[in-house]
């Protein structure tokens, strides 16, 4: 169940909704969040394999967004400076908390999980499911490159591995992804 | 399943996931207050600021010793291409060669000179310690980087002045 927003806080700019947010607005940042919630609990989600976990992930990603609001410049939009910041904090809690994330959890009910928002039926439920029983380094290497389009090298500084190793569980991933879903 | 098949069904899938629960309630009450932010210096801008300071009292020191003025680091100095471990340790290997020599010449050197040169130490260690500290919570933040560059680069400076002080 969601919460309605006053109609201004639903309208207003990204822009005009963070200088609020800085001032201390929690409605205007509730409106970030409403408007951004969907693309970062996915991403969550996909990265962690674990619905519980995946909504502590987005949790703690905008409590440390809200936290950070007087380091985003507006050199990008709003959501793309989010969604960096969300990548960060995901691979931020697996460094700190490998063994957590060391159990591999499959998403229990994808369409549970993705409530409001349906995937298409059928294939793009399976992909889902597959991504969530990848490995981890795989996993989230697979996740970067192909759901979010980040590059190798990019990958490779944020997971502390060499280019070589990003390509190398990219490759294993999607053989992985492919026999699973034959 | 081919790769082509595979992309096509990465292709379909949504970009957008909702939760299941609204966690908007969670995340506002672990929220924490705002009010004074605007107005508040982050530790790490009080470290520029002990900066300017420093640059001020490093002028005394220059002139105690009849040097010209050490012309402070830009803000917008060069940004080292390293990440911070690997040139904060250059940094401080640098650092701890030069306050080796000048341990070495204490008992040489006017003492009001060298408490002026401590005082200006202690301040910036202070200053690269809150750095440093703003740093691990915002790895990304580059102006943050400039200044703990800026920092160590005044304590390497002030270090190697200080140990080119003649005899009292």
């Amino acid at each position: 169940m969601i919460a309605a927003m006053p109609a201004t806080q639903q309208t207003a700019l990204p822009t005009e909704l963070v200088r609020r947010a800085r001032q201390g607005d929690r409605r205007a940042f509730e409106a970030l969040y409403r408007a951004n919630v969907g693309r970062i609990y996915a991403l969550c989600l996909r990265m962690s394999g674990e619905r519980t976990r995946a909504e502590e992930l987005c949790q703690g990603a905008f409590v440390r967004a809200w936290e950070k609001l007087d380091g985003f410049r507006g050199d990008a939009a709003f959501s793309t400076w989010l969604h960096r910041l969300a990548v960060n904090h995901v691979l931020g809690d697996r460094r700190s908390g490998l063994r957590r994330l060391a159990r591999v959890v499959p998403v229990e009910d994808p369409e549970a999980a993705a409530t409001g928002r349906t995937p298409p039926a059928g294939i793009g439920l399976d992909l889902e499911r597959a991504i969530a029983t990848l490995p981890t380094g795989a996993r989230l290497t697979f996740v970067l490159h192909d759901v979010e389009g980040y590059a190798h090298p990019e990958i490779a500084q944020l997971l502390g591995v060499t280019v070589g190793t990003s390509k190398a569980q990219l490759s294993r991933a999607r053989k992985l992804l492919r026999e699973v879903l034959s | 399943m081919s790769q082509d098949r595979l992309q096509s069904l990465l292709d379909e899938l949504p970009r957008e996931l909702e939760p299941e629960r609204d966690l908007w309630p969670d995340i506002e009450a672990a929220l924490p207050l705002r009010r004074d932010r605007p107005t508040r210096l982050r530790p790490w801008r009080l470290a520029v600021a002990a900066l300017l300071l420093v640059a001020a009292t490093a002028a005394i020191t220059a002139a105690l010793v009849g040097n010209e003025a050490p012309v402070p680091p830009s803000p917008t100095a060069t940004l080292v291409e390293l990440s911070p471990p690997d040139w904060q340790a250059e940094m401080r290997q640098a650092s701890d060669l030069l306050a080796a020599t000048l341990e070495q010449r204490k008992d040489e050197l006017d003492p009001a000179t060298l408490a002026v040169v401590e005082e200006n130490l202690a301040i910036i260690d202070r200053a690269i310690a809150d750095c440093a500290a703003a740093l691990e919570t915002d790895p990304d933040d580059d102006e943050l980087r400039r200044a703990l560059l800026a920092v160590w680069r005044k304590k390497i400076d002030l270090l190697e002045q200080a140990s080119r002080l003649p005899q009292a």
